[in-house]
């Protein structure tokens, strides 16, 4: 699993939307989408422990990425059921193209460990690049598996999409919030602006990638300078690094029925780049299928002599906005 | 100051460092910092002028 990795990414895929999209798909929605697959499936995975007895997974890594268990949550298969669900039932593009765009990401991430995820669902096989050792166990629950992961290529990912972030710094500065992400989320960020100043509303925005910036840092700050394990028989102070292929060397890495590691990476990114065409050819009949909606459930306008100065913030449709009203 | 108290902060109390508390943390710091900074210089500030007098 990737733990920062999928704060960063959410920023990555905003920062890179096609220029046809800038500004007109929900930045919520790519978080939403990049947070749904763990939010169905993780919580069970470390499970809780009250009064001796452990509530979770018997099996944890089946759990969270097989079949039997609710391995499907990190597939492109529900990622795409999802969306067309989002798609049919309110017909909002920038919505239901920033959910793909975010759970594509998620589920395409998490080959890297060494359970991986079942790419093709339904097809039952995991694909993985085996780079690091998965390491959710009960025995050794998150702290465990922090510490295995801050201590293995799984920090190097972090820092990978960290670095794509700031070579993108732009994307965290209040003009281009203003500018592309609010118009996309314009009723969200009306709401909240009911309660927020502007500088929260901004720090809202930015919300995820401290959230990303600081876990990665204190993870990796207790697993190497405050943790105390003993390994091999021998305390030490800190767990050691390992950045080998599929380290780290102290912990069993966890795996399932799984194709050649060596296939992940090309069959990953290949599905990666099918979406981004996928949902750059949809765009435009989304958009003229989403106006005949809107057309379809807004009653005739009435003349209206003079419009209201809305006071800088509008709740009006992100399309709108956005001058949608123009069909592609 | 926001990053440093909540990184200081999740290393000791490690329940901290969950999807929830983290993007709070940051906006409670960001939007109630200032006047809380206010508060606080006016606070001493007038114990200040009241010492003196």
């Amino acid at each position: 699993m990737s733990w920062a990795a999928h704060q960063f990414e959410v920023y990555a895929i905003q920062a890179h939307l096609p220029k046809k999209m800038i500004g007109r798909v929900s930045f919520w929605a790519i978080f939403l989408g990049d947070f749904t697959p763990d939010f169905l499936a993780k919580f069970w995975v470390y499970g809780f422990t009250i009064n001796g007895v452990h509530y979770g997974a018997d099996v944890p890594h089946q759990w969270h990425r097989g079949f039997p268990g609710m391995g499907f949550t990190h597939t492109l298969f529900l990622g795409i059921a999802l969306t067309a669900g989002f798609w049919v039932w309110r017909h909002n593009r920038g919505f239901a193209i920033g959910f793909l765009l975010g759970y594509a990401a998620h589920a395409l991430t998490d080959i890297n460990d060494s359970v991986g995820v079942m790419l093709l669902f339904p097809w039952v096989v995991n694909w993985t690049s085996q780079t690091w050792a998965y390491a959710a166990t009960i025995e050794g629950g998150k702290y465990l598996d922090a510490a295995a992961y801050y201590s293995s290529l799984g920090l190097a990912m972090d820092v990978f999409w960290l670095i794509v972030v700031l070579f993108s710094w732009r994307v965290l500065t209040r003009e281009h919030w203003r500018t592309n992400v609010v118009p996309a989320d314009a009723g969200v960020w009306a709401f909240l602006s009911r309660y927020l100043p502007e500088r929260g509303l901004l720090a809202v925005y930015r919300s995820i990638f401290f959230y990303g910036v600081c876990r990665m840092i204190a993870w990796t700050s207790w697993a190497h300078l405050v943790a105390r394990p003993i390994i091999d028989g021998v305390a030490r102070i800190g767990y050691p690094f390992d950045l080998s292929w599929t380290g780290p060397h102290w912990i069993p890495a966890l795996s399932l029925r799984h194709v050649d590691p060596w296939l992940a990476y090309p069959v990953a990114i290949g599905l990666f780049a099918l979406v981004f065409v996928a949902v750059s050819k949809l765009w435009e009949p989304m958009g003229r299928s989403e106006q005949r909606h809107r057309a379809a459930r807004t009653p005739a306008p009435t003349p209206v002599a003079m419009s209201e100065p809305t006071g800088g913030w509008s709740s009006g449709s992100s399309q709108e906005e956005a001058g949608e009203a123009r069909v592609d | 100051m926001a990053a440093v108290s909540y990184i200081t902060a999740g290393i000791w109390n490690k329940w901290l460092l969950n999807w929830l508390v983290g993007p709070v943390w940051l906006v409670a710091v960001v939007c109630l910092g200032p006047p809380l900074t206010t508060w606080i210089r006016g606070e001493l500030v007038g114990r200040l002028i009241g010492g003196r007098r």
